[in-house]
């Protein structure tokens, strides 16, 4: 399956000419799902328009080292990752991104069109979201903004492939429980 | 009916204006330095050492700069403590020469004076032992 991304002809290419038109093409497209990313994982406006702005610098001095021009969404994303990785470090998070999940077997491949909510669930998706422990909310995240593979993520996330799957396995029935706990108790 | 990525991305529509703000100035900032800048206008201005400097000082010096103050200050006091070390061998060694220099003196001294005395003996004819007359002893 094609991410978000990948759908589109972006000017890489001219960005790595050091084209201003093609990075401002390239910062426009990404500004937004990079902020959800980062925002629903630092739940802080500022610090994540602070890792946002650092993503930009980097990705603008560091372009020579992307390879596959294809790739540019899931090296942005990398890079946005790592810078919340770093924040998380400062803030001694760290045990909660050590956390290991057994390797199992995704049961389904479900991408993010096949969530459908209605309105009104909006809110309370958004809750249990952020119920998720970090790792989990993560890849979840980045398969729901830009439908990223499997491979995209663990490339992002710095993980295995493996621990991908399960870790958006366990993410999505955690979310389902608690979404069937809520429905049955609801407040 | 939405998708999660459509809520999510509506849910933070409002941050859109500061994200635009921010945009320009990260493009404003980074691809006016001097070396974005000479990708673009055809690298004519600055000579090509320089430009190679700029290059290994953005690329390679700046990056790591902690590292290569700490490498530098390292390399500082190791070559104060070599040239604290070598200070007295070289004390010692020009002790060493002036001696040396004044025992090579004395020894000239010594073969000049030698030289000396060889011819005005050898020119000499050789003198009989003469005895010694005894002393005479003084009556009083």
């Amino acid at each position: 399956m094609l991410g978000v991304a990948e759908t589109e002809q972006l000017p890489v290419p001219q960005a790595k000419a050091g084209d201003a038109t093609a990075w401002d093409t390239l910062f426009r497209r990404y500004q937004l799902p990079l902020y959800v990313y980062v925002f629903e994982l630092v739940h802080d406006e500022q610090a994540s328009l602070d890792i946002v702005q650092e993503t930009f610098i980097s990705a603008v001095r560091n372009i020579g080292g992307l390879r596959d021009n294809e790739k540019f969404g899931s090296w942005l994303f990398g890079i946005a990752h790592q810078k919340c990785v770093q924040r998380w470090r400062k803030q001694s998070h760290e045990e909660t991104l050590r956390e290991e999940l057994a390797d199992m077997p995704i049961e389904s491949e479900i991408g993010p069109d096949d969530w459908l909510i209605r309105e009104e669930q909006e809110t309370e998706l958004m809750k249990l979201l952020n119920q998720l422990p970090l790792p989990q909310r993560s890849v979840l995240l980045l398969r729901f903004v830009e439908d990223f593979s499997l491979e995209e993520i663990a490339a992002i996330t710095g993980a295995q492939v493996g621990t991908v799957k399960s870790r958006l396995h366990y993410a999505k029935r955690a979310l389902r429980k608690l979404w069937e706990e809520k429905n049955e108790n609801p407040a | 009916m939405k998708t999660p990525r459509e809520i999510l991305l509506k849910r933070h529509q409002s941050a859109n204006a500061k994200l635009d703000r921010l945009r320009t100035e990260v493009l404003s900032t980074t691809l006016s330095h001097p070396i974005r800048a000479l990708r673009r206008d055809g690298q004519e201005d600055i000579p090509l050492a320089v430009r190679a400097l700029l290059v290994v000082w953005r690329e390679l010096i700046w990056p790591c700069r902690r590292a290569w103050a700490g490498m530098a200050a390292l390399w500082l006091v190791m070559w104060g403590i070599n040239r604290g070390l070598s200070d007295t061998p070289k004390a010692t060694r020009s002790a060493h020469t002036a001696s040396a220099s004044a025992l090579f003196q004395a020894l000239e001294e010594q073969r000049r004076l030698l030289a000396e005395l060889i011819p005005a003996v050898s020119s000499q004819p050789a003198e009989p032992p003469r005895r010694n007359p005894k002393p005479q002893r003084s009556t009083l």
